[in-house]
This record gives C-alpha cells, sequence and structure tokens, in this order.
C-alpha cells in the first residue's frame, strides 16, 4: 500500500483547444479515471479536481487531453513588507 | 554652412494631401472637400472601383481624390491654401478629419542620398550633449535623461509620468478585474463606483482582510479627486470585479486563480491585473493556455514580473510564474526618475514566455488601503501592474479594441527608455493622449 495509492493531489487538467466543446464530456470520462471533479472552467477549458499519483498517468491517456498538471501555489508578500 | 541638401530630403514632398479621415465620416469629409477646397464628387474616385483596389497616384484626377476605403484615407491635389482652411476648420476632437498631411517621399533604404557631412557633425554634436546631461544628473543607467516625476498634492507621481492624470479617457464602460486578496468593500474613497465581487477562497469573503488586494484596485480604477489625499486611480471610469483569489495570509492554489480568471471572462472583463506570484521560474501549460484562450476571449491578462531581484548586490532575479507565460504581459517597476527598480525581475531566462513586456511605476505608489488607514504607499511589480491594467482599460475605451489588439496598442504606444529589454520590455506604459489618432 504505496502512499502514491493514497495521496491524494490537487490536479489542473488543461483540455486541447480544438476539443474545448467537450469540456464537460471530458470531465465524465476523468471521473472514470479517477479523477475527483471539483470544478470544470468551461470557458478556459478546464477541469480541477483531485485524483492520487497513481492514477495521474490514466488521466494523461484521456483523449482530448493536453495537460495534466498539480495544482501549484502562488503567494503575496506580508502586509507589512514595504515591497509587495 | 547649411545641410542644404539633406534638409531639403528630408522634407521632400509631392504637393498632394493626404487626409485621414475618422471612420463612417467619409461623406462628412466629401463634404468638406466640395464646401472649401471645390473638389466636386465626379472628381474623386474611390479604390473600390479598381480590380483589387490597384491603385496608383496616377488614377488621381487633376485637382481631385482617391479614396483609399479599407485605410480610411483621401489622397486629394489641392493647393496649400485650402489644405490650410480645412486644416483650420476642421480641429475640434468631434470633427470628421483626424489629420491633414503633405504627402512625402520614400526612397530604397540603399539608395537615399548620402549624408552630408554637416548633417553627422550635427548628429555627432546632439548625442554628445545629451551624454553630456545624463552624466551630469550623477546617473548613467536613468531611463530618460533628465527625467524625474514628482507627485503633488493632487496627483501620484504614476499618474503623471504615464499621462494618465491628462488622457480624457477614463475607462468608462470598460470592466477591469482585479485577482488578489480582495478589496476592503467599504472603502470611502469608492462610493457609487460599480463593484462586482467574488471570493474564490474558500471560507472568506472578498473582503480584504491583508491590504494588497485594495491598493491594486485603487491603482487600476481608483478616484482622481478622492474626498481626502491625492487622486490615485487610473482607470478612474472602470467598472471594477474584484476577485478574491489569495487569502488574507499564506499563499493562494492556482485552482482558485483559474476560477478567478474563468469568472472573469464569463463577466465580459476586458481587463485582468493579477499582482501575484508564485516565486518560482518554472511554467504551467495551465496558465500559458489560459492566458491564450483570455486573448482570444476578449481579455489581457497583465501580470507582475516579480519582486525578486535585489540589483544592488548583483542579483537581477527572474520573471515569476505566472507572468512567465506568453500570453501574459509581464509588467517591471519603475521609480519616479524612471530608472528600473531594485527589486525588479529582470528576464534571465530569455526564453519564449519569460520575457518583460513592459513597465510602470513600482516605487513609492499611493494608493487606498483598507480602514482606518485609508490610503498607503508601498512598491512592487505589484503596483506597477495596475497601472498597466488601468491603461489597458483606456485605451480599451479610446481605441475599442480587445485582447490581442489591445496588447498592441499598449506595447506600440510604449515610450522607450534607455534601459535593457530584459529589465522593462518595450518601455514605460502611456495612456492614450487626447490628441491621439486612434483609428
Amino acid at each position: 500500500m504505496g502512499t502514491k495509492d493514497s495521496v491524494q493531489v490537487e490536479v489542473i487538467v488543461t483540455v486541447s483547444g480544438n476539443r474545448r466543446a467537450d469540456t464537460k464530456d471530458i470531465s465524465e470520462r476523468l471521473q472514470s479515471r479517477g479523477l475527483t471533479v471539483s470544478s470544470v472552467l468551461e470557458h478556459t477549458g478546464m477541469i480541477v479536481g483531485h485524483s492520487s499519483e497513481a492514477a495521474l498517468e490514466s488521466l494523461k491517456q484521456e483523449s482530448g487531453v493536453a495537460a495534466v498538471e498539480a495544482a501549484g501555489t502562488v503567494q503575496v508578500a506580508p502586509p507589512d513588507s514595504k515591497v509587495q | 554652412m547649411t545641410n542644404g541638401t539633406s534638409t531639403a530630403v528630408m522634407n521632400e514632398t509631392t504637393g498632394k494631401y493626404i487626409i485621414t479621415y475618422r471612420q463612417n465620416e467619409k461623406s462628412s469629409t466629401l463634404k468638406l472637400l466640395k464646401d472649401n477646397a471645390g473638389i466636386a464628387a465626379k472628381n474623386v474616385v474611390s479604390s473600390n472601383n479598381f480590380e483589387s483596389a490597384a491603385v496608383s497616384t496616377a488614377d488621381i484626377p487633376s485637382g481631385g481624390g482617391l479614396v483609399l476605403e479599407k485605410l480610411g484615407m483621401m489622397v486629394v491635389d489641392m493647393p496649400g491654401e485650402a489644405a490650410g482652411t480645412l486644416s483650420a476648420l476642421e480641429s475640434s476632437a468631434s470633427s470628421a478629419i483626424l489629420a491633414i498631411e503633405p504627402e512625402g517621399v520614400c526612397y530604397p533604404i540603399n539608395q537615399t542620398p548620402a549624408l552630408s557631412l554637416d548633417y553627422l557633425r550635427g548628429f555627432r554634436d546632439a548625442a554628445a550633449d545629451l551624454y553630456d546631461r545624463a552624466s551630469a544628473n550623477g546617473s548613467v543607467a536613468m531611463g530618460l535623461a533628465g527625467a524625474s516625476f514628482e507627485g503633488t498634492e493632487t496627483y501620484t507621481w504614476g499618474l503623471e509620468a504615464t499621462g494618465a492624470r491628462t488622457s480624457p479617457f477614463s475607462g468608462k464602460g470598460i470592466k477591469v478585474a482585479v485577482l488578489d486578496t480582495g478589496f476592503d468593500l467599504q472603502h470611502p474613497d469608492f462610493v457609487g463606483r460599480s463593484i462586482t465581487h467574488q471570493s474564490f477562497v474558500q471560507g472568506q469573503t472578498a473582503q480584504d482582510g491583508h491590504g494588497h488586494g485594495t491598493h491594486c484596485v485603487g491603482t487600476a480604477c481608483g478616484p482622481r479627486q478622492p474626498a481626502s489625499g491625492r487622486g490615485y486611480g487610473v482607470a478612474h471610469g472602470a467598472l471594477i470585479y474584484v476577485g478574491k483569489v489569495l487569502p488574507d495570509q499564506g499563499s493562494g492554489s492556482d485552482s482558485g486563480i483559474l476560477a478567478g480568471i474563468e469568472w472573469a471572462i464569463t463577466n465580459g472583463c476586458h481587463v485582468i491585473s493579477m499582482s501575484l506570484g508564485a516565486g518560482v521560474p518554472s511554467t504551467k501549460t495551465y496558465y500559458e493556455a489560459a492566458g491564450q484562450r483570455a486573448l482570444d476571449a476578449g481579455s489581457l491578462i497583465v501580470a507582475a514580473a516579480g519582486n525578486n531581484a535585489a540589483r544592488n548586490l548583483g542579483n537581477f532575479g527572474f520573471v515569476s510564474r505566472p507572468a512567465n507565460s506568453r500570453s501574459f504581459m509581464a509588467v517591471a517597476a519603475l521609480d519616479s526618475r524612471l530608472g528600473i527598480a531594485n527589486f525588479s525581475a529582470r528576464d534571465t531566462a530569455r526564453s519564449a514566455g519569460t520575457a518583460v513586456d513592459i513597465a510602470g511605476p513600482g516605487v513609492n505608489v499611493y494608493s487606498s488601503y483598507p480602514m482606518p488607514t485609508r490610503n498607503h504607499s508601498i512598491s512592487g511589480t505589484s503596483m506597477a501592474t495596475p497601472h498597466v491594467a488601468g491603461i489597458a482599460a483606456l485605451w480599451a475605451e479610446a481605441a475599442n479594441v480587445r485582447g490581442s489588439a489591445l496588447w498592441q496598442r499598449l506595447i506600440t504606444s510604449a515610450r522607450t527608455l534607455n534601459l535593457p529589454v530584459n529589465d522593462t520590455g518595450r518601455g514605460l506604459v502611456m495612456a492614450p493622449a487626447a490628441d491621439t489618432v486612434i483609428a
């Protein structure tokens, strides 16, 4: 029982430019490949969700998927910083 | 000793005039030509009447004109006095004619008449003078020799330096989204403004508990004549969209930021200002795709290049994600002498996407802040970014362009600085002026 199966990562799936009309359908197919979908961004053509690390490879195989990436983070400096 | 030959070459004209008229004002212009220059309609031909618009100078009737329909211009054979009369008549901001200019000539570059020694001597002397003045000011790396902008009691230096203060445009009818820590929705400087807000941070409303977001909204869209203090907002007439994608402390997830971008596009926002970064040089396909899709949908995303440089220590930093995407306009920070800010990230990676595209005022920027503080001055590429976003809104209003066309307007109207392109991109962002020939 490796950590790869149990640790959930936040995932952002970019749908291919020519398949953006199918974003909703693709999100459903990704669910059966192990993606827990939290939101479908129809205008930007992206699907946000969680999956195990082990499932990431399978998600990439789905037709119409241009990229599967772990969600990163951004920050701002503390409020008392002179430079923000 | 004259530069006779060279001057004549540089001022060479054909005797005809080129009239640039406002779109949809062709008939008014033709009437003006008839009434004031005696040019009858039958003496004016149109490019539409020629196969594939293949016209030449020879097709212009003597004492008449040629309409170039797609360009919205006319080439007219009229005497100087008539041109002068028309110029005088049609000089208001609402006139049908945007410009009347003598038709010049061009030469193939390798056949230009030789420059005289006199001309070159004058050029050398002018360059030497510029050098003397620049080095007398003690700073070789100044953006523009002698440039120095002061804020006044009434306006910030940033509004002055970018020409925003004197621009007749306010961003009226333009939607500007600021994706950040939110906004102080009760700020007294924004009473009566249209503000749509949405939080993408779980457990928090769009109310700003940090300060950063309120400051950025203020620079992009704040007032020119607040009840107290100086004016500090660029697009003071824009419709404000506040997307809280960053929590009051700590970091925000890219999924929340993408949701904010999606929301801004869905709501038809013309400009999206993002003063945020991951602090890393890596890229993500999703940011590259989101930026391009936003552009194609008519939303220009403007992002901070990053504050990770410490130039006084020899560290030039790098353009951070997401600004390092090709499709995000990356913004550097300048000080009030138009020098590059010490912390402003340089494009050190120099690959596609990592370019700094443009620069804006980013040192000691006065703007709004959550109450009770009300106003505050801070520095950062975060402060330069909403200057560009606000000016983008002015251009969107002035030229009625969106997406990539708006990107083009900002770049081609930027003011070149005497600084490297990997620091400032195309230069200082400039607002549309009253006499700009828009289209």
